[in-house]
């Protein structure tokens, strides 16, 4: 109950000042923000050699997979044209630093996954890939691959 | 890293029933893999502390964007130490909670989710404001916005001789006439677009692959706007094993080419003229023997950052950064495939080391993101054939359609203090990764924002109460860190005093924006209200020549001294907000946290 009525004086004290993390701000002041920049990119340089950091290549490939997954589950329950998917697709993996995105098999094997994730079926996987007539044959079988590996 | 427990330590009477409560298991080294972090409070915008979500190595928090929206933001765990814990100085505790590793994959990817939606419903939107700026700019008889991934290859001068070679190898492969032929298409088909908001994009990516053909049919070279200068680091020579890695990388940009060439994806356009960019960037490295980067951040504003830190700080990063920059280049370089991940990583820290030794000389320093593809831009001048009520019905189109998407994000992303905020937000989306079985999971289902829980040091006491917390860990703040490894030298009265007072410490330097105040509070309790009284005289004391010096500093030592009064009058009643912030501290990258 004193704890209780502690962090009520507490809270209409500092009501103001309650709001979580403002961008800009704070901890994102311009020189903090450079400065988590520089940390997150050294780590991830520091990575490459395997001898700390999080920012491992193993990491980092993960990384990417899970966010092309995470995209295709989306895009499978938004909707969309197939361009507009593949701009979609292009951006996020220019947020992990890859244009050249459809030369990775990691790549079509997560769309396939977030496709399973998205709620597509199998008889609507089979229907897409028999539409995709000028596609790699290797290109639709890794998305197959995911598919049936995703859980 | 080592964390400090709770068990027996004297965190545990700061934090009170919190962490008395929480069991303490042995947990072995694996990396954590589902922890809520509780942060600290400290002056700023988060005076009530913050709440984020550890998931393996990546963690996820919301923010308050100005806006008014809320954004989802995700970090890597050592980033968001360094950020809290070491600049911002704020002690962290982190439930680790007992989880399932199934359900662990299963809260990653919908938090995932989550970020990569909110991504796309942001770029959605900034995509809709270039439509509306290119229709107003052909209304206004103006150049449209320049072209993003345009200026990375430049007309100026005469053709490269490495580009040269990438043309002969395009002509080998597609035959003479693929690229004239593919440029007169691609420009029939821009000037056969309507002027239509919803066909915007199409017409840039249409421009941009145009004038990315044009570079290759004529050679263009690599826009000196385009490279990072050849000093500092950049201008150090490359080993052998280096030379003949961007060798054999740019002849990987070479393949790609002609890759993306046969590409259909819309947005083949900028790959392409990265890809061109690279491949002679590559052998311009093999050639000179000196690394040659393309310049990330072209495109990012200079803003002379408010609270700008000193040229010391800066040298310390750039040193900092050198030294990794020059083990990764070896490893980039070396390594006898192509990464373009990996590659990339080379062009932002050399982008961030020319940003760093810029500050270091006393020069403005930019807010650099995380994120930035290589996209030097270029006007192309293009005007639809269309008379002015079309271009006014279009432009209308396009304001609809961008307040469309604003209402949509708002819809969407509202941030409220109470019930859509740090805490509230990241609570639904781990609710909704396990469908109603959360209480199987985490051993509960917290409810967003129930009861005092939409704050976040309320919330994180509902969290160790009522989830099955494996253990708690307390990273202590870099303040607390290092007063620990001095005491532990010389633990006399003397040195606990000078420590404990801002301007005789060896660790802390006072700074404008953590306000005025003379003795820190957060490592005691019991003499906190006397040396928060003591606190607030001094910032009592330091506001009548801060006014005074108002029309001078810009008001900021009166600033200070408003931030000093407020902030001392919790300590009165035995809380601690503020504990200071600092402007660099060591990269806690290598495990060297006590």
């Amino acid at each position: 109950m004193l704890r209780r009525l502690q962090l009520v004086c507490v809270l209409m004290a500092l009501l103001p000042l309650l709001g979580c993390q403002v961008i800009s701000a704070s901890i994102t002041s311009p020189s903090d923000w450079v400065s988590g920049t520089g940390e997150s990119i050294s780590g991830s340089l520091s990575g490459l050699l395997g001898s700390s950091g999080s920012g491992g290549a193993g990491t980092a490939q993960r990384s990417y997979q899970r966010d092309i997954r995470a995209y295709a589950a989306y895009f499978a329950n938004t909707g969309g044209s197939s361009q507009d998917f593949l701009r979609g697709l292009g951006a996020v993996a220019a947020e992990h630093g890859v244009t050249h995105w459809e030369s990775r098999p990691d790549t079509h094997r997560a769309i396939g996954e977030g496709l399973r994730d998205g709620g597509v079926s199998p008889a609507e996987l089979d229907a897409l890939t028999a539409r995709a007539t000028e596609a790699d044959p290797a290109v639709l079988a890794l998305v197959r691959e995911g598919y049936a590996a995703a859980r | 890293m080592r964390a400090v427990r709770c068990s027996g330590a004297l965190r545990a009477i700061a934090w009170g029933a919190l962490l008395a409560c929480a069991a303490v298991a042995a947990r072995a080294e694996a990396p954590a893999a589902l922890a809520w972090i509780y942060v600290e409070a400290n002056t700023g915008s988060s005076s009530g502390g913050h709440v984020a979500l550890r998931v393996r190595d990546s963690v996820y928090h919301v923010q308050q964007a100005p806006d008014g929206l809320f954004r989802i933001e995700r970090e890597e765990w050592p980033t968001f130490r360094y950020l809290y814990a070491g600049l911002g100085n704020r002690t962290l505790a982190l439930a680790h909670l007992d989880v399932a590793e199934a359900d662990v994959e299963r809260a990653h990817q919908r938090l995932a989710r989550a970020y990569v939606a909110q991504q796309s419903e942001r770029r959605q939107r900034e995509r809709l404001a270039l439509d509306q700026a290119w229709i107003a700019a052909w209304r206004a008889g103006r150049e449209p916005p320049p072209l993003a991934g345009a200026g990375l290859l430049g007309p100026a001068g005469a053709p490269d001789p490495d580009a040269l070679a990438l043309r002969s190898a395009v002509r080998e492969r597609f035959g003479p006439s693929f690229l004239p032929g593919e440029i007169a298409r691609l420009d029939a088909h821009a000037h056969g677009l309507p002027p239509e908001p919803a066909r915007g994009i199409e017409l840039r990516e249409t421009l941009l692959l145009r004038e990315t053909l044009h570079a290759l049919d004529e050679a263009w070279p690599i826009a000196e706007a385009a490279v990072l200068p050849s000093q500092g680091l950049l201008a150090e020579p490359l080993d052998a094993a280096e030379r003949a890695g961007a060798a054999r990388h740019a002849d990987a940009q070479r393949d790609a080419v002609l890759a993306l060439l046969g590409s259909s994806r819309p947005d083949r356009g900028h790959a392409l003229a990265l890809a061109a960019a690279r491949h002679q960037a590559l052998r311009r490295s093999a050639e000179r023997g000196v690394a040659v980067l393309l310049d990330p951040y072209t495109e990012v504003e200079r803003e002379r950052a408010g609270d700008a830190a000193g040229p010391a700080t800066w040298a310390h990063r750039a040193d900092e950064i050198a030294a990794v920059l020059r083990t990764g280049r070896r490893v980039v370089l070396g390594a006898k495939s192509f990464d373009e991940a990996q590659y990339h990583l080379l062009e932002l820290g050399a982008g961030l080391y020319r940003e760093y030794a810029r500050g270091a000389a006393g020069g403005p320093v930019r807010k650099l993101p995380r994120s930035a593809i290589p996209a030097a831009a270029r006007s192309v001048a293009f005007r639809p054939a269309a008379d002015p009520a079309t271009l006014a019905a279009a432009e209308r189109e396009a304001r609809r359609a961008l307040a469309a998407q604003d209402r949509r994000l708002a819809a969407l992303y509202p941030y409220g203090v109470v019930r859509r905020n740090c805490v509230t937000e990241i609570v639904r989306l781990l609710n909704d990764a396990f469908d109603g079985e959360a209480e199987r999971a985490l051993g509960a289902e917290l409810e967003p924002g129930a009861g005092f829980d939409f704050v976040p040091f309320a919330f994180f006491g509902s969290v160790t109460s009522r989830l099955r917390v494996a253990e708690l860990e307390i990273v202590p703040s870099h303040r607390e860190r290092e007063v620990a490894r001095v005491l532990a030298g010389d633990a006399r009265l003397p040195r606990r005093l000078r420590e404990s007072v801002t301007f005789s410490s060896s660790i802390y330097t006072p700074r404008w924006r953590d306000g005025s105040f003379l003795f820190f509070t957060d490592d005691v309790f019991w003499r906190r209200p006397l040396l928060g009284l003591a606190n607030l005289g001094f910032a009592a004391g330091s506001l009548v020549p801060g006014v005074a010096a108002a029309p001078f500093d810009g008001g900021r030592r009166a600033r200070a001294a408003g931030s000093g009064l407020w902030y001392s009058l919790p300590e009165l009643f035995f809380f601690n907000i503020r504990k200071g912030t600092f402007e660099w501290v060591p990269s806690e990258r290598d495990g060297d946290v006590p």
